[in-house]
């Protein structure tokens, strides 16, 4: 540290003779001349370093120790700043580089988003925007609760936001809002009605009064429970039916899948185009549009100046590489196209009959017309069909 | 004033107190053979690439070695670097 101390101030190298060049050290020490590096040259001739500052003063010593100073060498900042003197234009050049840091650290040249799980970041991004946030803004001005409250506005999905600048760099950090659970009301009349189509084969009625039987085959929308519970003294009473109906239910679904596909083959042939983003302008160093002529695909690399998590330079360096690829036709097994669609099938029956359904019984069936394999899923299953349903007012 | 400082060891030593404190005595640390310490110094007598003679109140101390260095130096403590062959007290 006292070295980069020595530098900035600035420091002499010096060639001191006498009888005794050593007289001149201690007489430096008792006079609070602090010096470094002394070099044995003979036995009348030392080299040492002192700060500028204190040559004077070592001057004086010396005459007092019987030396001569021979030759003084300056070094340090102090010497590269008086050889900069006379260079008007550099110094302009420098104080214009610092002039523009300084500008564009009072900018925003990066805006993260994070925080958010359900609601997109260019859905945020563009919200920012419209409250005044995006690339290029001025920072200073920027004030966190106004800005809170008009995304807020615009995007009810969020429950809370903050904007934290560092440099030329936001982090927005986002909370969204919990949605709000549906709120059963146990005293409004609902009856249960099927789901599905079925054979009823397990019935719970915990409240109101059954309309079907173990062992009936209902219709979608058909009454299972109603909510009128009669009464022998008093007028019939409307209930929030509740009910457990399991019944048996058949499914047919069918997948088709072409036995051919195309695929992509890369030529190896590939074109790289450059550009240059200053702010929000972009500078295009290629002629022609960036639509590419033949098959091919786009990787976009975007690079920009910073210093990672600190500090971002409106400069963003863009590379677009585009891989030609040729498309040929491939036949794909058979047994293969036939599994996958199987499998794709069954996952979308599961997800049918929930998780409380159960397949009792499946078996596939497969046919082959114009290059298109189709497969078909028919399946027997148990599952819950009971569905609340409002009556209507009267 | 010799019997003094005499006594004074004496009594830094009964004490168990450091003499470099209590005498005057300079303190000689050497890191390897490469790096010498000397605290509580009066000043350089004598200086070359192959010796150097320190003056420590009562005793001088020297250093004998190869492409000896003064590195630093202020008011009590110095800092010789080179090759340390030996030291001795005088």
């Amino acid at each position: 540290m006292e070295r980069i101390i020595d530098t900035i101030l600035g420091y002499v190298r010096i060639e001191v003779s006498g009888v005794r060049p050593v007289v001149l050290l201690n007489l430096c020490t008792d006079s609070g001349v602090r010096f470094w590096a002394v070099e044995y040259v003979d036995s009348f001739t030392l080299r040492l370093i002192i700060r500028s500052r204190h040559l004077s003063r070592l001057e004086d010593l010396a005459r007092r120790g019987q030396c001569t100073v021979n030759w003084v060498k300056p070094c340090g900042f102090p010497v590269h700043l008086k050889k900069l003197r006379r260079r008007y234009v550099l110094i302009a050049g420098m104080l214009a580089c610092l002039g523009a840091l300084l500008w564009s650290s009072l900018h925003i040249w990066e805006i993260e988003v994070r925080g958010n799980e359900k609601v997109p970041t260019w859905q945020i991004l563009g919200a920012l925007d419209e409250c005044g946030v995006g690339i290029g803004s001025f920072w200073p001005t920027i004030s966190t609760e106004g800005i809170r409250s008009q995304v807020q506005l615009i995007l009810p999905e969020l429950s809370w936001l903050t904007v934290n600048v560092t440099g030329s760099r936001a982090e927005v950090i986002v909370r969204e809002r919990t949605p709000k659970p549906e709120i059963v009301d146990e005293k409004a009349a609902y009856d249960i009605v099927a789901g599905k189509t079925g054979i009823i084969s397990e019935m719970r009625v915990y409240r109101g009064v059954a309309a079907a039987n173990v062992g009936q085959t209902v219709l979608a929308g058909e009454k299972l429970v109603s909510c009128y519970v009669p009464s022998s003294f008093a007028p019939p009473r409307l209930v929030h039916a509740l009910a457990d109906v399991t019944a048996r239910t058949w499914y047919e679904i069918t997948a088709a899948a072409p036995l051919k596909y195309w695929e992509k083959v890369y030529t190896g042939r590939e074109s790289t185009k450059y550009a240059l983003i200053l702010g929000t302008k972009r500078i295009n160093f290629y002629l022609n549009s960036g639509i590419p002529e033949a098959n091919c695909d786009k990787i976009i690399t975007v690079e920009q100046l910073k210093l990672e998590n600190i500090f971002a330079l409106p400069v963003k360096l863009v590379r677009e590489t585009c891989l030609e690829f040729e498309t040929r036709t491939v036949s794909e097994d058979r047994d293969r196209v036939r599994s996958r669609l199987e499998a794709r099938l069954m996952s979308n029956l599961l997800e049918r009959i929930g998780r409380e359904g159960k397949v009792v019984s499946s078996d596939y069936s497969f046919s082959e017309k114009n290059g298109l394999l189709t497969v078909t899923l028919r399946a027997q299953c148990t599952e819950q069909i009971a569905l609340e349903q409002p009556i209507a007012p009267q | 004033m010799k019997k003094k400082m005499g006594l004074a060891l004496e009594v830094a030593e009964a004490f168990d107190i450091p003499p470099e404190a209590a005498a005057g005595m300079p303190k000689l640390t050497i890191t390897g053979c490469r790096r010498a310490l000397i605290e509580n110094h009066r000043g350089i007598l004598e200086y070359s690439r192959e010796n150097v003679v320190i003056k420590g109140g009562r005793v001088q101390v020297r250093i004998w070695g190869e492409g000896l260095e003064l590195k630093a130096m202020n008011k009590t403590d110095l800092v010789i670097i080179g090759q340390i062959f030996s030291v001795s007290f005088d």
